[in-house]
């Protein structure tokens, strides 16, 4: 059984459980508006600090919606001994990491995709361009592939829901702070030289958050 | 064929198992007798290579757990107390993505014919989640059964299945058995253990104390010795 294979069957055994459920979707939608719609209300009087917290609002609601989703993915798995029974796949656990890591990315990116024209129209400001998309995209895949192996890592501890943030910011911080800068020039119209160091920093972060994950995950996840 | 040499497992410094000597061949029906908290479900974990063992190492068909867990993996058949099912997905939904993990080719053909042995039906549209015990045991049973392994450990499968399952789970184990598959089973009936395995071994202090096999098998006997092993002779005088 190649890893790809049994990638492919936990992801979509991953989307027709939430098809079914949509508990993890909901849950991140509705936290990810409430977010918004409370920092909107904050920055109401002063048009030029909203425009200027756009990024700092966008990525603080990705990140934490996306939290909460990470850690239920995972906390899902150890439900009737779920997690056991990916365990003893017949072939390298490697597949249970790249399965995990790519349904989470793919509901983060849900709730993005939805989020955008919703942030758009209450900011006043248009938010669905290509640069952000592919900046989101970016920032996206480091945020869950980083998110997914913490979650397997504190998913048999029973204060995971908390633990999970804390580990996560700190190693969450070049990614975040990438992010934010090159989200505020894309807005700003800033040039493509501009960004172009901030957006080099973004892909070596997912390539390191990757190839971290496919070595350590193995040893992460076992009891 | 499974077999442990010297296997030790201590747990925050508390041993559970201590130098564990098992080996079952293909074809045996080995039932693993002991009270709560003697190892039972630790070797069982460990010959499924979802725990490590702090001493020793275990084979399965010469593959060793602790070198070779994927070629383990390949060959065992697991039932741990809870199911390992996901509550949103169908029956035939649950067989399909285990077969897919196993790598198998006719996912749908397996995982219905499978459903039928265990007496569920392959076209309900029921989730999963709204099934009861019994059905949840057998379900379990047909998802350790999926990729046909040389070995099964099944831990307590007897649990919350009422006559008619019960019987029917033996029926399936037996066969099992015939068809030259290696069986190490944990129950706590000794009477119904008497009655089915080849040999029993009964788990004390992290290690085998006794094993009953032949006409050592009847089940007041078996009982009795049992008895005398978790009770010692004056209580049971």
């Amino acid at each position: 059984m190649s890893v790809w294979n049994a990638s492919k069957a936990i992801f979509l055994k991953d989307l027709v459980a939430e098809r079914r459920s949509r508990e993890l979707l909901l849950t991140m939608l509705v936290f990810a508006v409430q977010v918004i719609l409370v920092f909107i209300s904050a920055f109401d009087l002063n048009a030029g600090a909203r425009e200027a917290s756009i990024p700092g609002v966008l990525w603080t609601t990705v990140i934490f919606a996306g939290t909460l989703g990470l850690s239920r993915s995972m906390a899902a798995e150890r439900e009737q001994g779920c997690l056991d029974g990916l365990m003893l796949l017949p072939g390298d656990r490697t597949a249970i990491f790249f399965g995990k890591a790519a349904s989470n990315w793919v509901f983060v990116l849900v709730v993005c995709a939805i989020l955008l024209p919703l942030y758009s129209f209450f900011s006043g400001t248009n938010l669905l361009r290509p640069g952000l998309a592919g900046i989101l995209l970016l920032g996206t895949f480091g945020y869950t592939i980083v998110g997914t192996l913490l979650a397997a890592l504190t998913v048999r501890i029973r204060s995971r829901e908390m633990l999970l943030p804390v580990l996560m910011l700190p190693v969450l911080v070049p990614l975040v702070l990438a992010c934010l800068r090159v989200t505020t020039l894309d807005l700003q119209g800033g040039s493509a030289a501009e960004m172009q160091t901030w957006v080099m920093l973004l892909i070596a972060y997912d390539l390191i958050a990757f190839a971290g994950g496919w070595m350590i995950f193995d040893a992460v996840i076992e009891e | 064929m499974i077999q442990t040499e010297k296997l030790g497992k201590t747990y925050q410094g508390k041993p559970v198992l201590r130098g564990l000597d098992l080996i079952v061949q293909p074809g045996e029906f080995v039932v693993l007798q002991g009270a709560n908290g003697a190892g039972k479900t630790t070797l069982l974990r460990i010959l499924s290579t979802l725990t490590r063992p702090t001493k020793g190492d275990c084979t399965i068909n010469g593959f060793s757990v602790k070198k070779q867990p994927e070629e383990v993996r390949k060959r065992i058949g697991v039932m741990l107390h809870e199911p390992m099912l996901y509550g949103d997905l169908t029956a035939l939904e649950n067989l399909g993505f285990y077969a897919a993990l196993a790598g198998l080719k006719q996912r749908r053909e397996i995982s219905e014919r499978l459903l039928d042995q265990v007496a569920l039906d392959p076209g309900s549209s029921k989730k999963v989640r709204s099934y009861s015990r019994g059905m949840l045991q057998r379900l379990s049973l047909a998802r350790a059964l999926i990729a046909n392994p040389p070995v099964l450990l099944l831990d307590e499968p007897f649990t919350g299945l009422d006559a008619e399952s019960q019987v029917r789970l033996l029926h399936m184990l037996k066969e099992a058995s015939r068809d030259g598959k290696a069986l190490l089973v944990t129950d706590h009936d000794a009477v119904r253990s008497a009655g089915m395995a080849s040999r029993v071994d009964y788990l004390h202090s992290g290690g085998i104390v006794r094993s009953f096999s032949g006409a050592e098998l009847d089940p007041a006997a078996l009982q009795r010795e049992i008895s005398l092993i978790e009770n010692g002779p004056e209580k049971q005088a």
